[in-house]
């Protein structure tokens, strides 16, 4: 009897559970004044992912660049208003006719600060000269030195510096960027650079303070909010490691009279209901979301926003190893022909990504808005890749494939590999079912960690795997330079002497029409050959309370500026 | 009183045949705990409930006019009892029973196939805890000393080493599938039963009927498997139970970091992990996934209560 | 005795050595490099890298520095963050621990008395309580539970009342701890209470107890002085390594609550081929769980007199 009674209970339990959940789902408030926002006055809570290492010259993720653009100022940055270059610690600047030779003006006045918010020192040009060669230290072993190899003679100093067999001698002081006066830094380069300024405004090249950074030792700079000194709009005062990073508002910032906000607590979250709930709980301001909590946020009224970081993604195909049936081009083209690219959308993501017409996003074109428009334009507003199944099409491209390959349809042996999270597993899900319906092939997904799909994937051990790119600066070559025979991250194997070609004439091209001209012909080499299978452009969703009225920014290159953010009264 | 006279008695005899018989059929110690295991009503029920469970694992996917991969777009995240829209489907017509998921599959078919894999994956690594745990654990708790000691610290090693980095390496050398992944539970699994064989163990080996029975010259092995083990039972059946569950779960847990059961196949620990995903928004992702693990171990639960009972040689009267 | 104690912490010292060797050299076989990254690193750099970690030099060489500098207590430096892994481990250990120590508190008192008091009253409404308490923990994953209490108790409870009862998520007062801990504890809880339950049961059908019984002694002195000592045998067994465990924290309950402990670090160190890191996890885990055990052998001899330690 007593166990009759547990069970009844339980099923009493989860009745009511559901009955709960339907209760919730009916909310009188919806609409407007429903996410006031967290209480803490002045200050807001801002979702933020990787933020392992911030020490400025050791940075890589784009989160952790995201809080040294809100704590350190490079001598330029991005407008949180249009995008475009606007000074920072540097005043204003000149280039030669060349282009060659670039002299910054610093900011008098700029002063370093402590995780207490006391003044510690002036920033000088020194204190770039000193950052950017700590940067070419080997024994740092930073990854992103490569934004420093610009300047005349760098690469050359950090290969003889490495150890590097047969490397010649290059002083640090021939490196071509030097303090002229505390005030003034030339610098030269090593090649005409049509987006210098796109270099230097990267955080990785911030200034850091050296009497400072040999006192608490190159190991431990950046390893606490003690140990780092602070010259942007805002300074670090606490950090827990994999969870928040307190920022409070520097009063001896240069713009400090128009910085309202008074603290940001970037909250790292690995789950998503738990970032969800804390949003609808009032213990959030800004949070990224998944479709399906869209979906839930538009049920009730509350306005969504997106912006464009200028990824694109896409499958790459291993096209140099004859054993795989990926090999075959015509193969490809049947696959890229059979996906219902806005099907996927409106399955997995749920929101606005775009169907990629083409490969690269390229955030801004020559006369066009952007670079994807102008290859649009020049196809005759013809996408290059499909948004919706072309099963006609797929299907002649899969008879010639099967009749080069001798094989019939259930012996195409395809294997997705992807790297573990709910999103590329549907996502793969999806496309497996696209190849199953369209074209009868029963291909396989292999799900791994992440570390274990990129070493796959640099050993060209894989048919299809789904990844993306993010542009590091505002050019199309950014992304086109990948598909070359020697580049680092063309995992495909690919490699076509025309299309060589066609990316180191737009390098050495100063003609801005004739050089956008050269990528687009690039762009329809790839949809030949199709070493990739593009498949969207993304919009990354994210949600503000109303607390945070207006001033923030989130736009390509700068996935979050806070900076100059209104609250609500 | 009425006098009743001694003549009226007579001594019958004694019959060496009447003596001999016997009353009751005799029992071994199996029937015994069948009969009172079927005289057990909630068992029975329990039983039935598995086997229910079992049935509809195997037949329901099968005659299903959905596939379980089949994803129908028009009508994602449908709520329950959703009738399919889409004629160029072969289950044009039908009712999707249980709704369908984020990309339009039938609930009901995958809910049975996950329970295909999950109750499979569930029996057998119990089965394998059972095995190797009391084995193992009955070994060391009876001989003790350096043996039991070195076998302990094996437990400890074993214990110690990251189950991500095992998973992760036996996934190099194993193709994913359901026998990776009772390999991989039962690598770790069978650790809690064996220490906790091991520490029964030790405190029954003092009592009087072991020493009886070493004195009567029985082996080592006999001991353990007779006399030791069953009276081990009532824990170790309530941690098989315990087990069943763990191993549901860390199916869960594989496929979460890419040991599971390949795509799409799923399980109900993998349907439930979608669910939670999304429960507020749809609740019945979550719930029916969730009620089926629930019933599982509830009947399993509840049986091995009954085994304990009449199983049990303490219990036996 | 303390020949006994001595014994096994010389063993205690080759196990956790042992258990380091496999460790490091299992790690080395994961597949991958710790500085593979989205965008490609050019040779020179990657050497540089290997260089900065002492990753360039053959491994045997590697463990044997490695083996130096854990005994001289250096875990060395995290390849991820940069940071030295003693700090990052005592730092978020602080918080596991804390947390842990609420759970095991709250699973082990509450476990216990549930499941004595429905093996007393067997076939009563408590038995059937206990049962159900159990069956609930058992049956959900700390996954859903904890979702499930963030939504309910943590949301919808401010949402109906206005007022912050249970935070939804984060660290740092009293009340931060109270869902995660009862999300944690609810499944040692479930098992604690059916061991007890069922163990309790054996104890009180046993010869000594009738004994007791007849002799007259009162009920309350029967169950405190001779069934539950006895009874409890099993949960201390199971116990010793759920402590190691639950004080390490989990990496599901963390990233629920969004707790800064320890528990996620098993996870991520092993996804990013953090050697150092995945290093420092075993010594401290192997560490704690042998110290649990060794614990749970003495209690042994403390508790049941009918084992004798080992001389």
């Amino acid at each position: 009897m007593n166990n009759r009674l547990i069970a009844w209970l339980l099923c009493l339990v989860m009745l009511l559970a559901v009955g709960a959940v339907a209760y919730a789902e009916t909310n009188p408030n919806a609409g407007a004044g429903y996410y006031p926002g967290t209480s803490e006055k002045g200050a807001i809570s801002v979702e933020c992912s990787t933020m392992s290492v911030m020490n400025t010259i050791k940075m890589t993720y784009s989160t952790e660049l995201s809080i040294a653009r809100h704590t350190q100022d490079c001598l330029v940055k991005l407008s949180s208003v249009d995008n475009q270059i606007v000074p920072a610690a540097a005043e204003s600047w000149t280039s030669s006719e060349d282009g060659l030779t670039w002299t910054f003006k610093i900011r008098e006045g700029m002063k370093w600060v402590n995780s207490k918010g006391e003044v510690i020192g002036d920033v000088t040009a020194n204190d770039f000269v000193f950052a950017w060669r700590e940067l070419l230290n080997p024994t740092n072993a930073a990854e992103y030195y490569a934004f420093a190899t610009v300047f005349k003679n760098a690469q050359a100093y950090y290969d003889y510096a490495s150890g590097v067999e047969g490397a010649e001698e290059v002083k640090i002081e021939d490196v071509g960027f030097r303090a002229e006066d505390d005030y003034t830094l030339v610098c030269e380069l090593e090649t005409y650079l049509p987006y210098f300024l796109q270099y230097v405004k990267f955080e990785v090249m911030s200034p850091v303070y050296e009497p400072f950074y040999n006192e608490v030792g190159a190991d431990n700079y950046g390893t606490s909010p003690d140990t780092m000194l602070y010259c942007g709009a805002f300074y670090m005062t606490d950090w827990v490691l994999e969870n928040t990073i307190t920022t409070v508002r520097n009063p001896y910032w240069w713009d400090a009279e128009n910085v309202s906000l008074e603290k940001i607590n970037w909250v790292k979250y690995t789950d998503t209901n738990a970032k969800f709930n804390a949003f609808l709980g009032g213990e959030m301001d800004l949070i990224d979301i998944t479709g399906d909590q869209r979906a839930s946020f538009e049920a009730e009224g509350f306005n969504v926003s997106n912006y464009v970081g200028g990824y694109s993604f896409y499958l790459y195909c291993v096209v140099d190893d004859p054993s795989r049936d990926i090999g075959n081009l015509n193969l490809r083209k049947a696959i890229s022909y059979a996906f219902d690219r806005t099907q996927i959308i409106n399955t997995v993501f749920k929101n606005d990504n775009e169907s990629a017409p083409s490969f690269a996003l390229g955030i801004s074109g020559v006369n066009t808005e952007t670079f994807g428009e102008a290859v649009l334009a020049a196809n005759g507003g013809e996408p290059l890749y499909p948004t919706t199944s072309n099963e006609e099409l797929a299907k002649e491209y899969f008879a010639k494939a099967l009749e080069e390959l001798g094989k019939t349809a259930d012996q195409i042996d395809i294997t997705f590999m992807t790297s573990e999270g709910t999103q590329n597993e549907l996502y793969s899900q999806v496309m497996q079912e696209q190849l199953r319906r369209v074209l009868g092939i029963e291909a396989k997904i292999e799900v791994l960690t992440i570390t274990e799909s990129r070493a796959r994937r640099n050993a060209h051990n894989y048919d299809l795997f789904a990844g993306g790119w993010g542009p590091d600066y505002n050019d199309p070559m950014t992304d086109l330079e990948l598909w070359t025979t020697t580049n680092g991250n063309n995992h495909t194997g690919y490699s076509n002497a025309a299309y060589d070609e066609l990316i180191e004439k737009a390098k050495v091209e100063l003609d801005p029409v004739a050089r956008e001209q050269l990528f687009i012909e690039a762009e329809k080499l790839i949809a030949e050959d199709l070493p990739i299978i593009p498949m969207y452009w993304r919009h990354e969703d994210y949600v503000v309370s109303e607390k945070m009225a207006e001033g923030y920014a989130r736009l390509p290159f700068q996935a979050y500026n806070l900076i100059y953010t209104k609250l609500a009264e | 009183m009425e006098h009743i006279d001694k003549s009226r008695f007579a001594h019958v005899g004694e019959s060496a045949h009447d003596r001999e018989a016997i009353a009751r059929p005799s029992l071994t110690f199996t029937q015994d705990a069948m009969r009172r295991l079927v005289k057990n009503k909630v068992a029975l029920v329990c039983v039935v409930i598995i086997i229910l469970l079992t049935l509809l694992s195997i037949f329901a996917p099968m005659l299903s006019p959905f596939d379980y991969r089949e994803q129908h777009y028009g009508h994602t995240n449908a709520p329950i009892g959703t009738v399919c829209d889409d004629d160029t489907m072969p289950g044009y017509g039908h009712v999707h029973l249980f709704g369908t998921d984020t990309l339009g599959r039938d609930i009901f078919t995958r809910v049975w196939m996950g329970g295909r894999v999950s109750l499979t994956i569930a029996i057998v690594s119990a089965l394998v805890d059972l095995v190797l745990g009391s084995i193992y654990g009955g070994i060391s708790g009876y001989f003790g000393g350096t043996l039991d000691i070195i076998m302990m610290r094996l437990l400890e090693i074993i214990n110690g080493i990251p189950y991500l980095i095992i998973v992760i390496l036996l996934m190099m050398i194993m193709k994913p599938g359901m026998v990776t992944i009772i390999v991989a539970y039962s690598l770790v699994g069978w650790i809690p039963m064996a220490r906790l064989v091991r520490g029964q163990v030790v405190a029954l080996k003092q009592q009087e009927y072991i020493a009886a029975a070493e004195a009567m010259g029985a082996s080592a092995s006999r001991i353990i498997a007779r006399h030791l083990l069953p009276n081990t039972l009532s824990v170790v059946i309530v941690r098989v139970t315990l087990s069943i569950p763990s191993a549901i779960f860390s199916e869960a847990y594989l496929s979460y970091i890419g040991l599971g059961i390949p795509l799409p196949m799923c399980s109900w620990g993998s349907l439930a992990q979608a669910g939670i995903e999304n429960f507020r928004i749809y609740p019945s992702q979550l719930i029916i996934p969730a009620v089926c693990i629930s019933l599982t171990m509830l009947a399993f639960n509840m049986f091995g209560d009954g085994l304990r009972d009449a199983f049990d040689p303490k219990l036996r009267r | 005795m303390l020949r006994y104690i001595l014994k096994r912490v010389v063993y205690a010292v080759l196990t956790l050595f042992v258990l380091i060797t496999l460790v490091f050299f299992m790690m080395r076989m994961l597949p991958g490099d710790p500085f593979l990254g989205e965008k490609a690193i050019s040779a020179t750099a990657l050497a540089n890298m290997n260089a900065k970690y002492g990753l360039d030099k053959p491994v045997f060489v590697q463990y044997l520095m490695y083996m130096g500098n854990c005994l001289r207590g250096d875990l060395g430096v995290s390849i991820t963050y940069n940071r030295d892994v003693m700090g990052i481990i005592s730092e978020s250990f602080l918080v596991s621990a804390d947390l842990g120590v609420r759970a095991i508190i709250f699973a082990v008192i509450i476990g216990v008395l549930l499941g004595a008091v429905a093996a007393v009253k067997r076939g009563s409404a408590w038995d059937s309580f206990s049962m159900f308490i159990a069956m609930i923990g058992v049956s959900v994953p700390s996954f859903i539970l904890g979702a499930l209490l963030q939504y309910f108790l943590g949301l919808q409870l401010r949402k109906a009342f206005g007022v912050n009862i249970f935070p939804i998520q984060g660290w740092g007062t009293f009340k931060h701890t109270v869902l995660p801990a009862f999300a944690l504890g609810l499944s040692s809880l479930a098992t604690v209470s059916r061991l007890m339950r069922t163990s309790m049961l054996d104890v009180l059908s046993s010869d000594y107890i009738k004994t007791a019984k007849s002799k007259g002694l009162s009920q309350g002195k029967i169950l405190w002085r001779h069934a539950m000592r006895n009874a409890i045998m099993p949960v201390v067994t199971v116990m010793g390594p759920t402590v190691a465990s639950v004080l390490t924290g989990t990496f599901v309950i963390e990233s629920i609550f969004n707790i800064p402990g320890l528990g996620k670090y098993f996870v991520t160190s092993i996804k990013d081929l953090d050697y150092t890191m995945i290093g420092g996890t075993v010594v401290f885990y192997g560490g704690l769980l042998i110290v649990c055990t060794l614990v749970v052998d003495l209690l042994y001899g403390f508790i049941d007199p009918r084992v004798k330690l080992e001389e």
